[in-house]
């Protein structure tokens, strides 16, 4: 009977421990994600203006046109540094508070919107189709992001 | 089980707990990410974006 009281209660704390821990590793998870999504987004910046950068090489795309492009690509730039900066204050046990909620979804909103000009303003002004097919390519890349990232703040914690 | 042995039973499980903890961790460090830590992905990510920038601005 003794022997079988503490079996029951060594496996009730071992339970306690378990369901504590997983709940720990999923916070953790989620600010990697977030981290991994950032990169992403800045690796994408990385190919358009590369892209970018060869269009002004082969003469397809005004001076105009290019400065609109930079304009946008610098707002999802400044937004991408918001996230990445709010992201890194998120602890290492990976909780994310209503504050930092909030700001992650503010900074996500930031670079979203400036997304969506952006690729307005390439679809008009990318003459060339190769490019302009590689930079839609790009802008899916970053707005599959921006989404996964969406679902991951507002999900919530089991 | 009297209160003493709860108590050092407790203790044991919480030291469990913490050494199952760092397992986790750092199992789940060396993930898909190539080992990186949350903060060395940052790391990656604030100086490509600083790259892009630099990119971006020389155009």
């Amino acid at each position: 009977m003794l022997r079988q009281k503490k079996l029951t209660s060594v496996g009730l704390v071992l339970i306690l421990c378990f369901s504590t821990m997983s709940f720990k590793c999923g916070g953790e998870d989620r600010a990697r994600q977030l981290a991994k999504i950032e990169d992403d987004i800045s690796q994408a910046q990385i190919g358009i203006a590369t892209l970018l950068t060869q269009a002004k090489v082969d003469n397809t795309i005004s001076e105009v046109d290019m400065e609109t492009l930079k304009y946008y690509l610098l707002r999802v730039n400044t937004a991408n540094a918001k996230a990445i900066e709010a992201t890194r204050k998120i602890g290492v046990d990976g909780n994310i508070d209503q504050d930092r909620q909030t700001e992650l979804l503010s900074a996500i909103s930031m670079v979203s919107d400036a997304l969506v000009q952006l690729n307005n303003a390439g679809q008009l002004r990318i003459k060339d189709p190769k490019k302009r097919l590689a930079f839609n390519a790009l802008v899916l890349t970053m707005q599959g992001a921006i989404s996964t990232a969406v679902v991951l703040l507002v999900r919530k914690e089991k | 089980m009297t209160l003493e042995e709860l108590e050092r039973l407790i203790k044991l499980a919480a030291f469990a707990q913490q050494a199952a903890l760092e397992i986790m961790n750092f199992i789940n460090n060396k993930r898909e990410q190539g080992g990186k830590t949350k903060d060395e992905i940052l790391d990656h990510a604030q100086q490509a974006n600083d790259e892009a920038r630099k990119i971006i601005e020389a155009l």
